[in-house]
């Protein structure tokens, strides 16, 4: 039976050399959960959620995913894990060479969805996050909220169980800001499980949920409801 | 325009592999040819009779080492005589066939046995005479030995060439798609399904290369054959390996079908070992 953590971070230390960016790391979310991931920048937010694919692994202590500690994950076997947790990435990560609805379709492809469900599940995502008349688009067409919209469908698309956003909101305007944050808040109550990291907060202040702030690789504090002052 | 550079790369690079090839079968057969018309040439003493040099003849042919064995009595050892010094009447007026002995000219399978036969006649009692061109032989061991090394180490060569043009064009692709590749790995695709395309595109420029330098080397050697350049037409079979014949256009169906297969293989293993390099996922 599945326990009701659906990440947990065990005592993880993360050092580059002789540089320590995350120290005694430890906290657990549940199914289900919206939570913000604060703390300015260099902190170690990107680093915690890195820690969470495998991208970077932990100097010590254990980082356990829908109850898979993923040391005993070889990398050739982590897709399986990455296929749980869709990333909106800080920079967007888009394929440039791919229209839009190509970019949604590739978290289907790496699944080796067949041709029908991708031709009928990637309109859908997109309309969704209101990018129906762009589907045929070079995301070089796109605006920047549009291409945040976008990296959303693309983590959406094959129902991870766990999102993660790295700064969804910091290369936007304020205006497609609140609508990225609507569109997560409408998956979180899906049933989708939200780990946003930001240092926005005005966002953080105003949406009233789960807060766990880093500061200079170190918990420093986590609140049921949170709020964060600079 | 990578590809188109990589594909041409190839042709060119399979072009010279299969002109290797068929230079190394021409050797071959002509090797063949003449270790044929090497021979020993076994003299026997009057007191030997034919029946018994008949004998020994049924018996060598027997042996597995010897191709034929041709006997020439003493009879016919005076009219060849005499054909060759027909322009000499008194030579030929104070000839008797008693004069010259009857022989057996016994040629081997493989020239290399030549020796051993040779020396198994030496110092009999009834043997007047052995003749044995060993310089003719060993030349021919010595030149079809350069040939065969030659042949393999410029193989191999242009072999390992084509394998760097994979490897480099893959390694190319794969920096191209860098970021895509990263992507791909974060959004949940597997090892194989990153490394799939890459693999499917080294076998196409490779079997591409490979089937037009396997379609030019066909046409050349068809109109080879046909022009009857180097006797091709006359010879008709050549000796692909040892003594394994078949017909000339034979070969060269052979020919591309080798040339074809090893394109498959090269761009198979060439990417392989490109991604497995280069691909670190």
């Amino acid at each position: 039976m599945l326990s009701n953590s659906i990440i947990r971070f065990e005592n993880v230390f993360k050092a580059y050399g002789d540089e320590t960016v995350l120290e005694n790391i430890d906290f657990e979310i549940k199914r289900g959960e919206f939570v913000f991931l604060i703390g300015p920048s260099g902190a170690g937010k990107s680093t915690v959620l890195k820690l969470l694919n495998k991208e970077e692994t932990p100097t010590s202590g254990k980082i356990i995913i829908d109850d898979v500690d993923l040391e005993t994950v070889d990398y050739s076997e982590m897709y399986k894990i990455r296929r749980k947790i869709g990333v909106i990435f800080q920079d967007f990560r888009v394929i440039k060479s791919r229209n839009v609805f190509e970019n949604v379709a590739v978290s289907l492809e790496v699944t080796e969805a067949p041709q029908d469900v991708i031709q009928e599940v990637v309109p859908n995502i997109l309309e969704m996050v209101g990018l129906q008349n762009k589907i045929l688009k070079k995301t070089s067409e796109l605006s920047g909220g549009e291409i945040q919209r976008l990296t959303i469908a693309r983590a959406l698309a094959h129902e991870p169980d766990i999102l993660v956003a790295d700064e969804p909101t910091g290369m936007i305007d304020p205006k497609a800001a609140g609508d990225v944050m609507n569109l997560l808040l409408e998956i979180n109550k899906l049933g989708t499980t939200v780990l946003m990291a930001t240092h926005d907060y005005n966002i953080v202040n105003h949406y009233k949920k789960r807060v766990i702030k880093i500061e200079d690789g170190k918990i420093i504090s986590d609140k049921k409801i949170g709020s964060y002052h600079e | 325009m990578i590809s188109t550079i990589s594909i041409l790369a190839i042709f060119v690079s399979f072009t010279l592999l299969s002109f290797i090839f068929s230079f190394s079968v021409l050797s071959n057969t002509a090797m063949n040819f003449l270790q044929k018309q090497v021979q020993v040439r076994v003299f026997f003493k009057d007191s030997y009779n034919q029946e018994n040099i008949l004998n020994l003849k049924a018996e060598l042919e027997k042996d597995p080492r010897i191709m034929e064995v041709g006997f020439t009595s003493k009879d016919d050892a005076l009219r060849i005589f005499k054909d060759l010094s027909k322009n000499d009447p008194i030579l030929q007026e104070s000839l008797t066939s008693n004069i010259l002995p009857a022989s057996l000219e016994i040629r081997a399978n493989d020239v290399k046995d030549l020796d051993d036969i040779a020396n198994e006649f030496t110092g009999r009692e009834y043997i007047d005479s052995v003749k044995y061109l060993k310089d003719i032989k060993d030349t021919f061991k010595y030149y079809s030995s350069i040939i065969t090394i030659v042949s393999v180490i410029l193989f191999l060569l242009f072999f390992i060439v084509s394998f760097g043009i994979i490897l480099s064009t893959i390694r190319i692709n794969i920096f191209q798609k860098k970021d895509e590749i990263e992507t791909m790995k974060i959004v949940g695709a597997s090892d194989e399904f990153i490394q799939r395309p890459f693999i499917s595109q080294g076998v196409i420029y490779a079997m591409v290369g490979s089937f037009l330098a396997g379609l030019f080397s066909f046409i050349t050697l068809v109109l080879m054959f046909v022009s009857n350049s180097l006797g091709l037409k006359d010879i008709k079979e050549v000796y692909l390996l040892g003594n394994i014949k078949v017909h000339f256009l034979v070969f060269a169906i052979i020919l591309v079908v080798v040339i074809n297969l090893l394109g498959y293989l090269l761009g198979r293993f060439g990417s392989k070992a490109a991604v497995d390099n280069y691909l670190k996922i």
